[in-house]
């Protein structure tokens, strides 16, 4: 399967006729979905936004395979879609059998017959507020193309969220990508404080503050928020 | 836009966006209300272009008010690709901004010797 640069420019096309403001966002990203998946001709496609918990539900997916998906990465804290979003950077799982970055998902999604997965994340503000999937029962499925089209798609997502958040609409998704941003800082503060306490790369402080969150039954942003008044106190 | 036809080359590292060690320039898009930023590491040239033209197509289509392009990472850049910024410069709105952040000499040689430091704001 090869998505070639005519699909592009026709579905960019397309959706340019979006008119940005006009349309309630949750159509917009649907439509943008909707898109993606036609010019994939992949198995699904997804939408995830962050919400206040760090965790990313789906905001449009093109059928319920995605829904699973996320459902998966949720149950098992790991994934392509949690990567991507994590360290923000576009993911190519091509393989999910050979795959072992993520042990437990990739099992689980293969036994569900999902085999390649590519997850690019959506950039807001220097960060990311949430990621664009596409799937496919297939390995390999995937040109160049197909990754830089992916990558205009959430453009085109992360401005149609700039224009939410400007706008008027005083939505639950703007309310919901707003905790998000404010629970994310405090996240990135405890990863600071970790980092200069132990001297461990970023990523290792976020695990280490997500562990201790699972290992504690508590909230992510509780045990970060916890961690940045620790270090203030301590200093 | 004729240069979204360019023919595909899937042995050319340019057609490999993202994969670092590979290609030749890596665009990353950060987005906020007011301004949108482009960031080029890498080479603008004939084979690393196309990528350029397409991942700024949608962002052009939404009019932003203020466009960056941040150059502090692109070594080097042909006239083509200058002329390119130049037609970015005519999609947008006429009150819109289009700012080059930080071109390196070199580079800020080729807007200058092409004329079309004139359609932009040069910064840094």
């Amino acid at each position: 399967m090869t998505v070639t640069p005519r699909d592009v420019r026709h579905a960019l096309n397309e959706l340019g006729r979006l008119r940005f403001g006009e349309m309630r966002v949750e159509e917009a990203m649907h439509q943008i979905v909707q898109t993606t998946h036609s010019i994939f001709s992949v198995d699904g496609a997804g939408l995830m936004l962050a919400d206040a918990e760090h965790q990313l539900p789906n905001a449009a997916v093109s059928d319920d395979r995605v829904r699973r998906l996320e459902e998966l990465q949720t149950r098992h804290a790991e994934g392509p879609c949690i990567t991507a979003f994590d360290e923000k950077v576009l993911v190519r799982a091509e393989d999910l059998t050979l795959d072992l970055r993520w042990p437990a998902f990739s099992q689980a999604a293969v036994d569900q017959g999902v085999r390649a997965v590519l997850a690019s994340p959506i950039p807001y503000n220097q960060d990311a507020v949430g990621v664009v999937a596409v799937m496919s029962h297939e390995a390999h499925p995937w040109s160049g193309e197909a990754e830089l089209a992916l990558l205009a798609f959430t453009d085109l997502a992360a401005l149609l969220i700039a224009s939410m958040m400007i706008g008027e609409q005083q939505t639950e998704l703007a309310a919901q990508l707003q905790s998000a941003l404010n629970s994310r800082a405090i996240i990135e503060q405890a990863k600071g404080v970790l980092i200069g306490q132990q001297g461990i790369s970023a990523h290792a402080a976020y695990e280490q503050i997500r562990a201790q969150a699972r290992a504690e039954r508590r909230k992510v942003t509780l045990v970060a928020a916890e961690l940045v008044s620790q270090a203030v106190r301590d200093s | 836009m004729t240069w979204l036809d360019s023919p595909s080359d899937p042995s050319n590292p340019a057609e490999r966006p993202g994969r670092p060690g590979r290609t030749l320039i890596v665009i990353e898009v950060d987005v906020t209300p007011d301004t949108i930023t482009v960031t080029l590491i890498g080479e603008l040239d004939v084979t690393t272009r196309p990528m350029l033209a397409e991942r700024l197509l949608p962002i052009l289509s939404t009019k932003p008010r203020r466009l960056v392009l941040d150059m502090t990472g692109t070594d080097f850049m042909d006239c083509g690709s200058a002329r390119l910024i130049a037609s970015a410069r005519r999609w947008l709105p006429g009150e819109a901004r289009l700012v080059v952040r930080r071109p390196s000499r070199a580079v800020r040689r080729v807007l200058e010797l092409t004329g079309i430091d004139a359609y932009c704001e040069i910064e840094g």
